[in-house]
């Protein structure tokens, strides 16, 4: 029970709440978009819909994960606690993103039912578990890679830029091995590369070698409604 | 005296030579023919020849126009060699120990407007020590260009082509006689100068009735061999107008048994009429004979949808559904706390459960039905059409001969006709015509059911709706909430006294039409004909390209 609370703690500090609230209504937007006017036969709303609601759940979670300073503080030097309570940050945090995977699956279910494409809704549904946890990895290693470079006031351009540079290479090359956008539509190779990366990031955030979950409660993270900074 | 020693060895010597130069020029002779031009051409490694055809203005007579490029390989498409566009045509392989092959024939659609529309059709062909026989119904489209080979992996056995000017739309009038020349004229002035008549023999007429899409007419005059029994209903059935120009020899009093006694009957979607006065008098006769025009039929069938398509929920409605479940879950997590994310999560599940319910089609493909049988007599000529609605992109594989309404690439191989379909894209296909029992009769102006179940809004064309049949009844009843409206687009095009009935649509909707009796018009009212028939006297100049007597 303590994990739900903490979970749904995290997931509506404000800063997670504004972006999922966000994420619902581009989807609610999205569906009324793509949803055929009456008289039009062929739906094709899910072409539309399960491409954004990927992408933005892929943007969100490299997002959250470069704003982790698990990785590039100290934990001496770390704000509010210790390594420990960054590292239940992370791992609360991912939680709350695969929750905003849970949760939006009602919006795919019906623009997919509606469409009916050929592509098998537990496809798309993989693709968003897999694509949350590896975008979040690539956040973290962007937090890494900028705070050994000092370069951090690149952050906020880095995060898109990456995931933009990683979509060009898929169009370049014509493959589907990075691009959240593509990779939803049909079976491809991205489940391995989304697989792998995946599981980098929950052997980081799990390993053995990690503090266990509950070795310190963070404060901020039980608190249902603070505002506290990511 | 050593001369005469060496004579034996000389002769051998020339002998040798002899049979040596005698194949060379053999071989150039093969060349020499291979290089003419002619209506089809074949390519054999080693050695092919020009078929025989004729083309022209005027009326073509000609034997079997087949395709013979190898000794061992003889092609022949449509019915005598004779390929008709836009009809389905009886495809004959006649191969001569050939090891098993495989037949690729592709055909190009297309026009300079809509481009290349290919049609691949792969059939894998027996063969065997001795003469073997393939044969096959294949629905032949107006082509730019046609090309087939027959091969093995490891060699090509034939292969041909025909240019895409050859493709003729013309139907064929076929004459089953000794005499082939005579009929010419004759149809010259039924028919004018675009009859394609053609001189067949008993041993080629197909036995079945779709084989027979692309001809107008037969006549048996007695003077050749019987054709079997089944072969003349086939064409009867198939929608061709069948005459017996009488007297016929004992051999044939066969064929007579589908008259019944009658001069002439209906038999499916054509007609069989037994003339006797001459093969002038029975051309004439025949011109008169009204046959359902099939595609004309078939249009006016398929012009409302085959399908209903999944009615889709109004697009505001869906938003405002989504909405308040966006709205709903963030209420929970807002002030609901753990309990609040699980009520959340099962209202995610709830609803896409219902979702997933409600909207979901039942299949991925949706199917229509609908057939129009000709009948006549006691049989009928079913002609079903199907319509295919696929939601995701997909192919669609039917084990039927089927060929779609409008052009569209497609491939037929052992497995069956495969259609390449875009995403909630329809298709209407056409089904090869069948023979079948017929369920309405007409006898004396009164219908009949003779199928076990009811045939709904009988309407007869000129006297409008007329009532429903029960089954195996002959007794018309009144339509409670029957309505004229479904025969609206049938009924002009077809003549007053024309019977017109559905059936209960469990399997399909089935249209019947029963035309009225044939009219002998040439041998009961119009006045007979004269000894000479008036023609052009520069038409009756013997012709280059007939099998004139």
């Amino acid at each position: 029970m303590r994990v739900l609370e903490t979970l749904t703690a995290r997931a509506m500090r404000s800063d997670m709440a504004q972006l999922f609230t966000l994420f619902l209504a581009a989807l609610v937007v999205v569906l009324g978009f793509a949803w055929p006017a009456t008289g039009t036969l062929a739906n094709e709303s899910w072409f539309s819909l399960a491409p954004a609601r990927n992408t933005f759940l892929a943007l969100a979670a490299a997002g959250f994960g470069a704003s982790q300073a698990l990785i590039a503080l100290p934990g001496h030097l770390a704000l509010g606690g210790d390594r420990a309570h960054w590292l239940a940050e992370a791992r609360y945090t991912l939680g709350a993103l695969l929750l905003w995977v849970l949760l939006s699956v009602p919006f795919e279910v019906v623009s997919h039912a509606a469409s009916y494409p050929a592509t098998s809704l537990a496809w798309s549904s993989l693709v968003a578990v897999l694509t949350v946890p590896a975008y979040y990895g690539l956040g973290l290693m962007l937090r890494k890679l900028v705070g050994v470079t000092r370069l951090g006031w690149l952050l906020p351009i880095a995060v898109p830029g990456v995931t933009v540079f990683l979509a060009w290479l898929d169009l370049r090359f014509d493959t589907s091995l990075f691009n959240p956008w593509t990779s939803v539509l049909a079976p491809s190779s991205y489940a391995l590369v989304a697989g792998a990366a995946t599981l980098l990031t929950l052997l980081y955030l799990f390993g053995p070698r990690r503090f266990p979950l509950r070795a310190r409660r963070s404060p901020v993270a039980a608190a249902p409604t603070g505002g506290g900074s990511s | 005296m050593t001369r005469p020693r060496h004579q034996p060895a000389l002769a051998l010597t020339g002998l040798m030579l002899a049979l040596y130069l005698s194949g060379l020029s053999g071989l150039l002779a093969s060349v020499w023919v291979g290089v003419s031009p002619g209506a089809f051409s074949g390519v054999v490694p080693g050695a092919w020849s020009a078929a025989q055809g004729s083309t022209g203005s005027g009326a073509q007579s000609g034997s079997a126009a087949t395709l013979q490029p190898a000794a061992g390989v003889s092609f022949a498409l449509g019915v005598a060699g004779q390929p008709v566009a836009e009809a389905w045509n009886p495809l004959r392989l006649e191969l001569r120990d050939a090891p098993p092959a495989t037949l690729t024939m592709q055909i190009d659609q297309g026009t300079l407007r809509s481009g290349e529309v290919p049609l691949t059709i792969t059939l894998n062909v027996r063969g065997g020590a001795g003469v073997s026989i393939f044969e096959e119904l294949v629905y032949l489209p107006r082509f730019a260009t046609l090309g087939w080979r027959l091969a093995t992996p490891e060699r090509v056995l034939a292969s041909g082509s025909i240019a895409g000017r050859e493709a003729d739309d013309r139907p064929l009038d076929l004459v089953l006689t000794s005499n082939p020349g005579a009929f010419r004229l004759p149809y010259l002035d039924a028919f004018g100068p675009g009859t394609r008549l053609v001189d067949v023999t008993a041993a080629l007429l197909p036995q079945e009735p779709a084989a027979y899409a692309g001809v107008r007419s037969l006549v048996i005059d007695g003077t050749s061999a019987a054709p079997r029994l089944e072969a003349v209903a086939s064409a009867v059935t198939g929608g061709a107008v069948v005459v017996l120009a009488g007297p016929l020899p004992a051999s044939h009093n066969e064929l007579l048994l589908l008259l019944n006694g009658a001069d002439a009957v209906r038999l499916g979607g054509g007609a069989l009429l037994y003339v006797e006065g001459g093969r002038a008098l029975a051309v004439e006769v025949m011109r008169h004979v009204e046959v359902p025009a099939r595609a004309a039929l078939q249009a006016a069938l398929v012009q409302g949808q085959l399908v209903e398509p999944p009615a889709p929920i109004k697009d505001h409605m869906v938003v405002l559904m989504v909405a308040v479940y966006a709205l709903g879950v963030l209420l929970l997590l807002r002030f609901a706390g753990a309990p609040g994310l699980s009520a959340a999560i099962a209202v995610a599940g709830l609803v896409s459960l219902v979702a997933w319910q409600l909207l979901r089609p039942a299949a991925p493909q949706l199917e229509g039905r609908a057939s129009l049988a000709l009948a006549g007599g006691e049989l009928a000529a079913v002609m079903p059409v199907r319509e295919v609605l696929t939601m995701p992109q997909t192919t669609i594989t039917l084990d039927e001969r089927v060929r779609p309404l409008m052009p569209q690439a497609y491939w037929i191989d052992a497995a069956g006709t495969h259609i390449a379909l875009d995403r909630w894209r329809s298709v209407l296909l056409e089904l090869a015509p069948r023979l079948g029992q017929a369920q309405l009769t007409v006898q004396d102006g009164a219908p009949y059911n003779h199928g076990p179940g009811p045939l709904l809004n009988l309407y007869l064309v000129g006297q409008g709706l007329q009532g429903d049949l029960a089954a195996n009844s002959g007794t018309v009843r009144p339509s409670e909430s029957g309505s004229a409206d479904w025969a609206a687009p049938l009924a002009p095009l077809l003549p007053a006294g024309t019977w017109l009935a559905q059936d209960d649509c469990l399997a399909g909707c089935t249209t019947w039409v029963v035309y009225p009796d044939v009219q002998l018009v040439a041998a009961a009212g119009a006045p007979p004909l004269p000894e000479k028939p008036v023609t052009d006297p520069f038409r009756s100049a013997p012709s280059s390209a007939g099998n004139g007597p």
